[in-house]
């Protein structure tokens, strides 16, 4: 093993400056682009291996290829070759760093030093202004429905939107011998599109950081679909539950409101003022704090068609919970992950009188008709939980439906076991 | 440890020592004088050279440590042979290239690497040097803006005209790291530079791919960052170069570049839109075969890159979306907002709206192309926009958002609703009801009320 004398340089250095007397020295071999001798390629692919031994180990987090380690190992005790590779190091960008850093700069563009972390303020800035600006227009625009902007959009030299392609011309450039597996290309592409913003979940009141664009819908899944055991609706926060739960099962929080005290809670978190009514609370809702005006804690809601597929698996599922209830719900008030969402009331008056029959908490179903009657009609009230024909009744505006009528939801839902109304 | 671990740290430290071994070497032949003294010198330098070039981990540090740069800036001394700059030129580069503190050590070095620019130098050594230049020039901003203020501007790019094609490349190179920012002002300044203009346009029509590509980065910058270079630029006819290499070549690195400018050029200014691309014109058919080329490309930075540019083009008149929607891009389009990663889906949206609206005065909704929308929502697009809309980037959902209400405003027979809800829309709307930002919220809010309100679903 040779390796620490310093006598030896490679000595049969071919042509190399000492055999041409100056003429051939540099033949070609900086650039790598010139024509290459088979060793000096062999060891621009070693090199590159060094490179994906260290991208592997530090950008991805893999283990170190330890057969590698042992290979080039090797190559220092074994015979050298003639002459040692002169490829010189051309670096490309402003990551320039010759190994797998560089595209750990991809990744890491927080970590930019100082001056160019200006600029990524800046484009920050922008980018907070052209919010502002968009919300601007928004609010200038109609009731804060945003439109469509057909508009050229200009990007920075550096904006992380080119992250890709300047990461692209490096490995290019090296002539990426790199050859990444595919798993290996899906977590630099991965990395890529997640890279370029710090990203938190945008439920209020959350503010959990999102590992990846990917993961959101994870997040969003386990942490803001609380649902109640009771009658299974699903609401984005506890909080949220937990009001639902005292106002729609609790018989105390019914008595307390009974006797007149302020029950209702404001459902904006921090808010604290609560109502005696469930009425007032909305007006509460909608007068501080800008809720729209149909806005429905307990909706009735029609979910669509894709979520009574989903539905109906459920209940399947859950036979041992099954009543005539759950087989009868064909608007998914009884299952699962019945997101809550906006009351739509299009066959509000038939629907009702399909889940008042059914349900098994007439209290609770009281309260929602309640709800739903307030806003539907002035006048007649349905609360009875007997059979009823549901027949030509209207309400408010509606056309009447008649006996024939069939909620769309059956009607689409082919699945459902046929609910005439009785 | 593992005896692989072992066996290369006895490596290192060998490298190691021998690198201080030749920093010592390169110290005491400078103080040679004497027969034989200029030989030896080049004896050291090609030894610290070898070490500092080989295909592992070169020990730049260890060199840099044993105090290698100074003695180099004396090799680099004014009247020394060429051979000798050279060398030592080659050793700065490859020191330059590695972590930052290291390329900051050249620093003592950059007024003679500068200066070795000049037209008096061998053209090797110029071009040695300027392969340093451009590697210190591509560590940051702060380092660019030393070699600027030490005049490194001038020479380098005489030395992109040069006919020599190696030295192009590299000083063609070495400028667009130069160049790159975030201060526009040295891209302002580069392409007033009497005979750069001609030489990029003579480089990117006639030269090989290599210098083409280096040229074309230059392009990027300058369309990037300099107004003046814009405006010049689009009326030259680099852009039909452009065009015309983003055609013609398979070569993906050449590929890239040329993209990109072509889509700086036409973010940057509306000329190019507006009068350079007018339909009609075969530049613009070309441009669009180019576009579409790239967006059926196997490499996703160029789907990507020219999903952003295609959307600026749909961002203009009439006449511009009803060709670019006739064309193979609205089909590829669509399969890409429904496959393709987040940043292409993104992209892809911004071009497939753009396809549906014209815009209005303002404060008013924008009109709606409706043969556009419902073609293109028939041909399953929806998914991918309500996919937006479920996702944590404010901005995509934001573009989701104002999608659906091109739908359900503008699709026939007042089906949009139904559409929206059949992808679970709603769902994907009501989301918006806790989000923190008060915008999306009243605008998911105001949709749902308006589109899903009392009188929904009378009518069946």
């Amino acid at each position: 093993m040779d390796c620490c004398s310093s006598g030896s340089r490679n000595g049969a250095g071919g042509g190399e400056a000492e055999s041409s007397g100056g003429l051939r020295r540099w033949g070609g071999r900086r650039k790598t682009k010139e024509p290459m001798r088979a060793k000096e390629i062999a060891h621009v692919e070693k090199y590159l291996q060094a490179d994906l031994k260290t991208f592997r180990e530090t950008a991805l987090g893999l283990a170190p290829n330890s057969a590698q380690i042992q290979r080039s190992a090797d190559t220092c005790t074994a015979t050298r070759p003639s002459r040692p590779p002169t490829v010189r190091i051309r670096t490309i960008d402003r990551s320039r760093r010759r190994d797998a850093t560089r595209i750990e700069a991809g990744r890491g563009m927080q970590q930019k030093p100082a001056a160019e972390a200006i600029m990524e303020e800046e484009t920050e800035a922008e980018e907070v202004g052209m919010a502002q600006a968009t919300a601007a227009a928004a609010s200038a625009g109609l009731a804060g429905l945003g439109f469509w902007a057909a508009a050229r959009r200009r990007l920075a030299p550096d904006d992380p939107f080119f992250a890709a392609g300047d990461m692209e011309r490096e490995l290019l450039a090296k002539h990426a011998a790199l050859d990444l597996s595919e798993d290996e290309r899906y977590q630099l592409e991965k990395m890529d599109v997640a890279s370029a913003n710090t990203l938190f979940c945008p439920i209020s009141g959350c503010g959990a950081h999102l590992d990846g664009l990917d993961n959101f819908e994870d997040h969003y899944s386990t942490r803001h679909t609380a649902s109640c055991s009771v009658c299974w609706r699903v609401y984005p926060t506890s909080r949220l539950l937990s009001i639902h739960i005292s106002e729609a099962h609790d018989s105390f929080f019914q008595a307390k409101v009974a006797r007149g005290f302020p029950m209702y809670e404001c459902l904006v978190e921090g808010c604290g003022v609560k109502l005696k009514s469930y009425k007032s609370r909305q007006q509460h809702l909608v007068d501080k704090h800008q809720f729209p005006k149909s806005f429905e804690f307990f909706k009735k809601a029609r979910p669509s068609q894709h979520q009574r597929h989903k539905n109906q698996q459920r209940q399947t599922v859950y036979k041992g919970e099954e009543t005539r209830e759950t087989l009868m719900d064909v608007d998914g008030k009884n299952t699962r992950h019945m997101n809550w969402r906006y009351r739509r009331q299009q066959h509000d008056p038939n629907e009702l009188k399909e889940n008042e029959n059914n349900c098994k908490e007439p209290k609770h179903n009281e309260m929602e008709v309640d709800k739903q009657v307030d806003e539907l009609t002035s006048a007649v009230s349905k609360l009875s939980t007997a059979d009823s024909t549901p027949s030509s009744i209207s309400f408010g505006h509606r056309r009447s439906r008649g006996l024939t009528f069939v909620p769309r939801s059956i009607r689409q839902n082919k699945q459902v076991s046929k609910a005439e109304p009785k | 440890m593992e005896e692989g671990d072992m066996v290369i740290d006895e490596e290192k430290a060998c490298l190691e020592a021998k690198t201080v071994h030749a920093v010592e070497e390169l110290k005491s032949a400078l103080s040679n004088q004497g027969k034989g003294s200029q030989k030896k010198k080049i004896e050291v330098l090609r030894a610290m050279r070898h070490l500092l070039s080989q295909s592992e981990v070169p020990p730049v540090d260890a060199a840099v440590k044993a105090g290698v740069v100074p003695l180099l800036v004396q090799y680099l001394s004014f009247g020394s042979p060429n051979e000798q700059l050279l060398e030592a030129a080659w050793c700065l580069t490859n020191i330059a290239a590695g972590e930052p503190e290291e390329t900051k050590s050249l620093l003592p070095a950059l007024p003679l690497l500068i200066a070795h620019l000049g037209e008096k130098s061998s053209i090797l050594v110029a071009e040695q040097c300027a392969w340093a230049i451009g590697n210190v020039a591509g560590e940051g901003a702060e380092l660019r803006s030393k070699l600027l203020a030490q005049g490194a501007l001038r020479p380098l790019t005489h030395l992109m005209l040069s006919n020599k094609g190696s030295t192009a490349r590299t000083a063609a190179w070495a400028l667009s790291n130069l160049i790159k920012g975030p201060d526009p002002k040295v891209a302002n300044e580069l392409i007033e530079i009497d005979g750069v203009p001609n030489a990029i346009i003579r480089n990117l029509e006639k030269a090989d791919e290599e210098l083409a590509t280096e040229v074309a980065w230059v392009v990027v910058y300058l369309s990037a960052l300099s107004e003046r270079a814009i405006s010049l630029i689009v009326r030259s006819s680099v852009p039909q170069l452009l065009i015309g290499r983003l055609l013609s070549s398979d070569n993906l690195q050449l590929l890239i570049p040329a993209l990109r400018g072509l889509g700086n050029l036409v973010a940057g200014d509306g000329y190019m839109v507006d009068s350079l691309l007018t339909v009609g014109n075969n530049i613009t058919g070309q441009a669009l075969s180019g576009l579409i080329k790239c967006l059926k490309s196997d490499n996703r930075v160029l789907r990507k890159e020219a999903s952003w540019a295609l959307s600026n083009i749909a961002a203009g008149s009439f006449e511009h979306k009803k060709l670019i929607f006739a064309s193979e891009a609205t089909p590829l389009l669509v399969n890409l907002i429904a496959n393709a990663q987040f940043d292409i889906r993104k992209e892809a949206a911004y071009t497939l709206g753009h396809l549906c609206v014209v815009p209005a005065r303002s404060a008013e909704p924008p009109n709606i192309i409706v043969e556009h929308l419902v073609s293109i929502v028939d041909g399953g697009a929806l998914p991918g926009f309500i996919n937006l809309v479920r996702s944590a980037d404010i901005e995509s959902a934001r573009l989701g958002l104002q999608f659906l209400e091109l739908v359900m405003r503008g699709y026939p027979n007042g089906q949009g609703p139904k559409l929206v809800e059949m992808e679970d829309g709603i769902d994907a709307m009501e989301r918006f009801q806790f989000h923190e930002n008060e915008v999306m919220r009243n605008m998911a809010n105001g949709l749902v009320d308006k589109y899903f309100g009392e009188d929904y679903g009378l009518d069946d």
